[in-house]
Formats: C-alpha cells, structure tokens, sequence
C-alpha cells in the first residue's frame, strides 16, 4: 500500500459512487455506439472499447496521484499552471480538430489525443487553492483581482479554441472555492453583475454559431426565431426532448431506446454531450435520478471531506473539485432536458471521451488524497521550513474572520 | 464558517440537480406517454410493396403482354445545382396556400420566355392574385395575369436542357413534373430529399448514360420501374389495349378503391388499361398492392419488418387468339383498311381479330397517335366499325324465306324491283332461291322480302341472328351497330316505313350498320346450326394463387332452324366458291397464280360475297363464309373499306380470306373429310418422287 494513505468509509463510499458512475457510462456508450443500418444490419462502434482503455489509464493515472501527497502538488501548483498554460497556447498553434467539431482543441499525443482544457481545470483549482490557503487578500473587492486574473487566463485561451462551454465551467468553480475561501459575499455579487455586464459588451465579438445557440435556447419556442436558427442545434434538442420524454417512468430499457437505436439523436453527440437523453430513454426517471443521486451522494462525500479535513488547500482543492464536477452534471443534464443552452459539456465519468474520463478521475483521485493523507506529517513542510513556520504560526483563514 | 460555506455551496449544487429532476418529471411523467407515443409512431413507416400487372397470354400460352423492367428518370429536388433558390419562392407559394388556405395551387405551365438576362425557363402557377405579396422575393414574379412566375436558376435549367436532349423529352414537361414534385414538398407530402419522377420509360440507352454520368447531371437519377411490354408490337394491337398513367377523373374515382378492393386503389402514378382486354379486365390484371409495416431509423432505412400483407401480382389472363392465325390475318390485310375475324363457330372462341391500319402499343407512350388521321388506327374496327351489309344480308332474308316457307320457287328478274337495280346477272333471267343466293340477285330478295315476308319477319329474324346489338365480348366499347325497323324510324324521323326501305334492308343497305363481329356470330349460328354463340376472346383467367376461372358466357340462344333447309343455304354458299358463276369462283379456281383450292386443301369453302354501297365514299367489301364447308371449323369474315367507288369490293375480299385460309393450321381441320385423303395422295406422291 502507499505509505501514508490510509482510506476511510467515506473514501471507499465516493469510490463506490464513481465505479458505479463509470460502469454505467460504459454500459450507455455502449448502446450510444449503435449506429443503424440499412435492413437492421447495424454496427457498434469501437468508442466503448476504448472508453474502457480510457479507465484503464484513468485508474492508473488515480493510483499515481494517490501516491503523491496532495501537498507536494500544492507546492508545485504553479509548475503545473505554468505547463497547462503552455500546453493551452500550443493547442492554439498545433491543436487538431476533431472530425465532428470545428474547433482545435485537441492535442496529439502518441497514438491519444488530449484535450488540455480539461487537465487545465485541475491545475487552476490546484493553482487557486495554493495560492488562497497562504493569503487573505481575497477578503478584499481588490484582492479577488489576482484569483480572478489566475483563471481568466486559462479561460480567454479556451475561449479562443474555441470552446466557451468549456470555459464557463471555471467561473463556478472559481466562485466556488472563493466563497469556500471566505471572500465576501457582497464582492462576490459585484464581480458577477460586472462580468454580466462584460459579457454583454462581448456579445458582438461572439462566433455565430455560439449566438444561435443561446438565441435557440432563448426562442425554443418562437416558430420564427426558430427558423433563423441553426437547425441542427434544434434537431437535436428536439430529439433529445422526445428521447427523454419516451422514457417514461422506468424507460424503454438498456439498449432498446429507439431515439437511440435509431439514430434520431445525432450519433456524433449521442455518446457524449448528449448520453444523458439516452440514459433517460432506456432507463426512465428513476434511472435518471438514480444517475443524479450518484453525482449527489459523491458531491455530499467531498463536502464531508472539505468539513473534516483542516488543510486550508485541501478543503480547497475539494471544494473546487466538487464544484467543477458537480457544475458539468447539472450543466450537461439540464442543456440535454432543454433548460439551458447547448454547450459542449460532458457529463463526467459517464460521456464517451478520453480526457474528460481521465481529468474527472485525477480530480476525484484528489479528493481522496486530501481525505485519506490529512494526519500525516510531510516531508514537503521540512523542504520549505519558511512556509511550514508561516504556516504553523498563522491562524487558519476563518479563525480570523470570527475572530474579527 | 467554513462548513456553513461548503454546506451552502452543496446546497446550490443540490437545487442544480433538482432543477433538473423537476424537468425530467415533467418531461417523463406528465408529458411521457405524449412523447412515447411519439417516438413509436416516428420510427414506423408503412410503405406501398409492388406486384406485375398479370400478364396476357395466347391460347397456346405465348406471352402476348407482360411487365418487363423500365427506367424512369428521377430529380431528387434537393440536389440540384441552386435548388435553394429554384424551391424557395415555390415552397413560399405553397406554405401560403396552405396557411391561408385560397385555391389550390395548380396548373404548372412551363413557358419559355425572354426575360432581362435571357432566354429561360419560367414557370407559371395558376394562382389568385393574393400572391401578389409575395413579389418582394426577387424570384417570385408576377405576370399581367397575376399568375405568379418562378424563374428557374440557369444551372438547373442548364442540366434539365441536357437530360431532356438525352431522354428526348422536352424541357418543359420534366420541369412541370418537377414543378408538381416541388408542389408534394411543398405539402409537406414529400421531402425535398425524395426523387420525383420526371421522365418515364426512357429506354435503356438513355437510362445508361444518364447512370454512368451521374455528376454531370446533379439532382438526376435513373429509377426502375415496371414498363408493359408488347413482344409482337403491333400484333393483335386491338385486341390487347395498352396501359397508361391513370388520368386526374379515374384517379379521383379510384384513389380509395377499385373494383371493391382497397389492395388494387390507384396511385396518381399508376397504369390503368386503356383500350382491349387491357381495359376490359383491368381489374382482373392489376396487382394487388401490398402494404409493409416497417420501423425505420432517422435516414428511413428498415431496421425490422413490423407486418407486412404481401402483394398478389395480378391475374393472367389466357386469350383465345391463335398467334399464327393473328398474324396471318394481319399480314393478308397490310395495305389495306378493314379487319378479319375468325371464329370457331362451335365455341365461339376467336381465333383471330386482325384490325388494319394496327399501331404499336410499345410505342404510343412516345408517339401517340395523331387525331387527325381519317384511316384511325386506333379504332377496332371489328366491334366498333359500323358498315353497311351488303348482300350477305341475303343470306338472312333466305333463311327467313325457308323457314318461313315463303320462299318463291321461282321468279324472274328482270334487271330491277321497286327502283332497286339488279346488275349482277345477266337479265332477263329465271331465278330459284339458291340461284339467286348464288348470283346474289336483287330483284329476288327484295321481292321476297317485300311481297313474301314483310318487314316484319325480316327484321324478327335479323334479330334472332343477333344484328343491332352487342354481342357481348369481353371487350371495351363494342357498337351495336343498328337494325332500322319501322318503330325505330318513326321515333328518330318521325316518318312511316317505305316499301323501298324493306327492298334496301334486304340488300343489307339503307339504314343498316353491323359491326364485323355481329356478322361473324351469325355466319356462326348459320355454320353451326343455329347456336348464336356468344364470341369468346377470354379463355381463361389464372390467378396468382394458381386459381383459374373462365368468364360467364351467359346462355347462347338456338335458333329455330331445320337442318334440311339450312344444309340448302350451305350448299349455295359451298357452290358461291366453287362453282362456275358463283361470285368467288375465280377465286378458288386454278388460275396462273395458284392451284385449285379442293385440289391443294381437300375441303370446300362455303362463303359469300358482298359489296355494299356507301354514300359519298367508296364501298364496303366483304366476303364471309366458313370453312371447311361439310364440317364448319372456322367462320371467317373479312371486311375492307374501299376509298375508289369503282371498286368491286369482294374481288379483294376473297382472295385475303383464301390468304388466311390457306394457312390455316392442322390442327383446327384434324377429322375433317377429305382432308386424310390429301394427306394420303401428298404421301404417295412424295413416295413416287422419291423412288427413282
């Protein structure tokens, strides 16, 4: 075993959680590959293999940062900012696209293809969470300058793939490791009215297809707006709506979804942005809302593990972890039930891809870390004893605030 | 603080998730079945499964029709070079008209038309003006009309230019079945992505070269169809009928159900016979459409066959025409206009019914037949061409005379009766009844007819023969011809019956008109010994399940006739052929041409000669009779329509029957007498040249 790491029920809980996740998008990437043919002679295609090649890695991947201390990361967060902003700039040069999606946001590595926006997630929580746990300059409107700077950074290159969906996921995960970090309330407000305020005046600088689509989500139901819009974005909420409402109570029954089966919903993002409506089709409501309650059960775990632990960056790394994945599932379910635009989300540990599979398991391997490594004594504090004795000496970051 | 803070955060997440359960319950539990339904019904697609036409067969099971595969050329709207701005304007017009609901939008018509950037096609709907409004597209127009205009974009008309010159179809006609393809877009009964007919039956070659050019006819396909194929062309055109695409009036009639079955209804693309045994057992040939049950994914491919009611192909129907005879006959009336019947006067059945000027049934759909031409080839002149008798009435008014026993033993004729001339003999001259038959005296039929009989009997017993009315055959739009009687010209002249009138009707002249067919049924009761069958084209119908039937023949009324007086009109019929003075003499002799018939054949003829006058044109020929004389096996009747007046009709008559006769196959004369001893001399003979 790895020294030090010592799993608690909580930690054997969340892992139940994500085996049972992962299992459950395997199964569904299955019946999503189906892809029909003339006189029922249809296929499945390899994307279920692979997503379990992906797993493979993905627990490797788990089982090597449960090897490393969280602390060790911590210290080394902004090395890894540093190469995820590299690695963001060389997907703007070097980055492919994909055959479905015009947008480069893939790098190629070996015989894989990345997607460093999603390990860039990571390294901006790990980046946030070090350097709000040594500082509480972010209890000031001013001081939120700098966290907000460190995730702007990331976003406006994400931004620029182009991949908003993406980029808006680091707005709640930032807000919500601020808020966690006790930032004010009130500053947080100002910063969302001004950014609300930025965005409409970015609203001319949109790409058009990210126009129509929140317009399509704004006129769902305006038969004229509907028309002027992109009609495949229509189609496939159309589609999805119908797959989730078929489903019924317990649904049409793994692999027997015949929105599914039949290709009615848009194979390219049947097996990813959209396996929620598949889900929904062949196991119902209560199917759905067990998938819903997994996501819950895991986020309730961490939320126990950001109360029990005292780290002030591994609560934090928790928090945020908690709020990235926990904001991609309302997102990607509520974008595939027609409540929010469609936005190139997946659905973490279930949607058919690679480095969504492998960034949500290092994410959730973090969490772990943090709750299984909490009582012992590091190294890392020896190597840097200035910041272990600030550190000692200092009061944790809400002792202060009760206390003033 | 700081569990309050992550507490709040998870409870933020929470309202997320709940946000998206409350969404889910409305989709899945209240609006459920909604959308269930919805999802079974989109995936299942009921779709048309086709069947051949049955076929038409001769009596020894030749095919004389069937289905073979065609071609048809097909658009598919949606892709065509600028198909967005060819449909735009027109699937505008129909959204318009199916919201506002004004009249239909119809009548495509196709003009070519100068405009500012050219010649080019436009297209001009029918349509009301309220239209108008549409004119700020720059591509809706509006003539002085009001009609709205399309204009069609040049690369398409471009493309349609090149596919018509291969198809030889014109430009116009593939844009207006285009245009009435968009019309179904427009509907919403199609989609844009379906391929609408737009040329049918092209033929293979141009089929081939539209097939392996496919890119240089964006939007054009080849499509296969079932074509009605006629291997004899022109043979027994008449008879057979063609098909053709259903028009608008039977459609409307049909489209639900047809004959009782809702399998065999009619699509606006469907065949219907027209004409012949096409037309008159059209229900009988038409295939029962199928219908299959499919569920299809989003590209409409089958995933599974949910039900299915097979399609019966339809029935075969086996003709009684001979092939041989058919053609035969054909071949003898080439060159001129008339027709030829055989009959088996036994049966009824007909052997063959030769129609001349004939057209070919493959070639209409391209070439229709031109309204205008006088000698219509269209027409079956054998059921529906109303001529005058002529002389062979004679033979009635002399089974009427014996029977009534008012038959003169002699008279004399003296060149004329009741203004009526008698120029076939010389004059004076003593006449019995087979005299005068054999001659075909004037005098003495009217007078018999006149002072013996009365019109009263002459007509009862054109009747019982079955002049002026239909003999039932198994075949579209038979004439009755007209039997005058005195009742009938008071009704329509309002005028009393002359006694000139009897004297012409006994010449078969005056008002009379028969048709071919009625002449050869009653030269069949004659032959027969009195059956007045009824003429038989349908042998048999075999259906798809292997079932045969036969249609009703209905009862054949006999006549009431003594063998011994009948045997007395057989033998002057015998002598019209074959003996000197007799009016076809010449044409049975020995003459420099050919041998003597009883010589090469072994059997008489029995026949009669008639040539009837018409007003204004040149005579009717005929020559009827049967064969062989002693045991009647065939009834022929021939009848040609002579333009020059100075024609004796029957001089061309006779010699086609004696063409048509001479190859009369074996085996209708198998027992006939005399016909084993032919045999027997020809065999000796062909032994005596052999031994040397």
């Amino acid at each position: 075993m790895i020294r030090g790491l010592r799993l608690q029920p909580r930690d054997w809980l969340l892992l139940a959680c994500v085996a049972a996740l992962l299992a459950i998008g395997v199964a569904f990437v299955y019946s999503a590959s189906y892809r029909s043919g003339p006189m029922g002679e249809g296929y499945y295609t390899s994307s279920p293999a692979k997503q379990v090649q992906w797993i493979g890695i993905g627990l490797v991947a788990f089982v090597a940062v449960l090897t490393l201390n969280y602390r060790h990361l911590l210290e080394h967060a902004n090395v890894l900012y540093a190469i995820g902003l590299g690695l963001l700039v060389l997907v703007l040069f070097l980055g492919v696209t994909s055959e479905e999606i015009h947008a480069r946001r893939w790098l190629n590595v070996g015989p894989f293809r990345v997607q460093p926006s999603e390990f860039m997630k990571l390294f901006t929580i790990l980046a946030l969470a070090r350097y709000l746990m040594d500082t509480d300059s972010h209890r000031r409107l001013s001081g939120l300058l700098v966290p907000l700077g460190l995730v702007a950074l990331p976003m406006a290159l994400i931004v620029r793939e182009p991949d908003l969906g993406m980029a808006l996921v680091f707005l709640p995960v930032v807000f919500a490791m601020l808020y966690a970090a006790a930032a004010r309330p009130r500053h947080l407000v100002i910063v969302v009215v001004a950014m609300a305020a930025l965005g409409a005046l970015a609203w001319p600088h949109l790409r058009d297809y990210q126009k129509e689509r929140i317009l399509g989500f704004v006129f769902q139901d305006d038969s004229r707006a509907r028309q002027e819009l992109r009609r495949l974005d229509l189609y496939q909420l159309e589609q999805a709506k119908v797959a989730i409402g078929s489903g019924q109570l317990f649904g049409q029954g793994w692999m027997k979804g015949s929105q599914n089966r039949l290709n009615f919903i848009p194979a390219k993002t049947r097996n990813n942005d959209f396996i929620f409506a598949v889900i929904c089709e062949e196991w119902g409501f209560v199917g759905a809302n067990v998938v819903l309650g997994l996501y819950l059960l895991m986020l309730i775990v961490c939320g126990r593990v950001a109360e029990e632990v005292h780290h002030p960056g591994g609560r934090l790394i928790v928090v945020g972890v908690a709020a990235m994945l926990g904001t991609q599932a309302i997102v990607n379910t509520a974008m595939a039930a027609g409540q929010l635009p469609i936005v190139g989300l997946t659905l973490p540990l279930v949607s058919y891809g690679g480095s969504s599979i492998l960034s949500s398991l290092i994410g959730l391997a973090l969490v772990v870390n943090v709750s299984a490594y909490r009582r012992v004594s590091l190294a890392g504090d020896v190597l840097d004893p200035e910041a272990q004795a600030r550190r000692d000496t200092a009061p944790m970051p809400e002792e202060t605030f009760m206390r003033s | 603080m700081f569990r309050f803070r992550t507490r709040a955060i998870l409870i933020f997440l929470f309202g997320g998730f709940l946000m998206v359960a409350t969404r889910l319950f409305y989709l899945q539990v209240v609006l459920g079945a909604h959308y269930r339904d919805y999802a079974e019904n989109v995936c299942v697609e009921t779709r048309a499964t086709e069947a051949s036409r049955g076929t038409l067969r001769g009596a020894a099971g030749e095919l004389l029709a069937f289905d073979e595969p065609g071609f048809n050329v097909a658009v598919v709207p949606a892709e065509l070079p600028d198909w967005r701005a060819l449909c735009r304007p027109i699937l505008k017009l129909y959204a318009l008209d199916r919201r506002e609901r004004i009249a239909s939008v119809r009548d495509v018509a196709v003009v070519v038309r100068s405009g500012p950037h050219g010649d080019g096609y436009e297209v001009s709907f029918g349509v009301a003006a309220t239209f108008l409004r549409l004119s700020g597209t720059e591509l809706v127009e509006r003539d002085e009309h009001g009609t709205a205009l399309v204009v069609v974009p040049r690369k398409t008309a471009a493309v349609v230019d090149a596919v018509s010159a291969i198809v030889r179809v014109p430009a116009r006609e593939i844009l207006t079945e285009l245009f009435n393809g968009l019309a179904l877009v427009g509907r919403g009964w199609q989609r844009p992505s379906d391929p609408c007919v737009v040329a049918r039956d092209v033929g293979f070659l141009p089929a081939a070269e539209i097939e392996s050019n496919l890119e240089s006819y964006p939007g054009f396909r080849v499509a296969a169809t079932a074509r009605r194929s006629y291997p004899y062309d022109s043979l027994a055109s008449h008879v057979l009928g063609y098909v053709q695409r259903v028009s608008s009036a039977e459609y409307d009639r049909w489209h639900e159900s047809y004959g009782g079955s809702k399998a065999k209804r009619f699509l606006p693309d469907d065949l219907i016979g027209r004409n012949g045994v096409e037309r008159a057992l059209d229900f009988e040939l038409r295939a029962a459409r199928g219908t299959q049950t499919l569920e299809v994914d989003v590209a409409r491919r089958t995933q599974r066959v949910l039900s299915s009611v097979p399609p019966v192909p339809g029935a075969d129907v086996y003709l009684t025409l001979d092939r041989d005879l058919q053609t035969t006959a054909e071949m003898a009336l080439e060159g001129h206009v008339g027709s030829i019947v055989l009959l088996e006067p036994a049966t009824g059945r007909i052997l063959a019914m030769a129609n001349s000027p004939r057209y070919n049934a493959n070639e209409l759909p391209r070439r229709p037949p031109d309204p205008s031409d006088r000698t219509a080839p269209m027409l079956n002149r054998a059921i529906q061409g109303h001529y005058p008798l002529g002389s062979a009435f004679k033979l009635i008014v002399a089974v009427a005379a014996l029977e009534e026993n008012k038959a003169p033993a002699q008279l004399e004729c003296t060149g004329g009766y009741l203004g009526l001339r008698c120029e076939n003999h010389s004059v004076p001259m003593h006449l019995n009844l087979e005299d005068a038959l054999k001659r075909s005296c004037n005098s003495y039929f009217c007078r018999t007819a006149h002072e013996a009989l009365g019109i009263r009997n002459l007509v009862k017993w054109a009747a019982l023969f079955g002049l002026g009315q239909c003999t039932g055959v198994c075949l579209p739009s038979e004439q009755s011809g007209l039997l005058p009687t005195p009742g009938w010209k008071r009704a329509r002249f309002r005028e009393n019956w002359y006694a000139g009138e009897t004297c012409n009707l006994a010449v078969g002249q005056g008002y009379l008109l028969v048709t071919p067919l009625q002449v050869a049924r009653f030269l069949a009761a004659i032959a027969n010994g009195g059956r007045l069958v009824r003429p038989k084209l349908v042998d048999k119908i075999v259906r798809a399940d292997g079932k045969v039937e036969t249609l009703d023949e209905g009862v054949c009324p006999t006549l009431p006739l003594t063998p011994s007086k009948l045997e007395r009109i057989h033998r002057v019929m015998r002598s019209v052929c074959h003996e000197i003075g007799g009016t076809a003499w010449k044409v049975f002799r020995r003459s420099e041409t050919q041998g003597d018939w009883v010589q090469e054949q072994g059997y008489q003829v029995a026949g009669k000669t008639s040539t009837a006058q018409r007003t204004g044109r040149g005579p009717i020929g005929w020559f009827v009779g049967f064969a062989p004389a002693n045991d009647p096996r065939v009834v022929f009747v021939v009848t040609l329509e002579h333009d020059d007046r100075n024609v004796h009709g029957a001089e061309v008559a006779a010699p086609l029957a004696r063409r048509v006769l001479e190859r009369l196959p074996e085996r209708y004369l198998e027992g006939v007498p005399g016909r084993e001893l032919r045999e027997r001399t020809r065999q000796r003979l062909a032994e005596r040249r052999a031994e040397p």
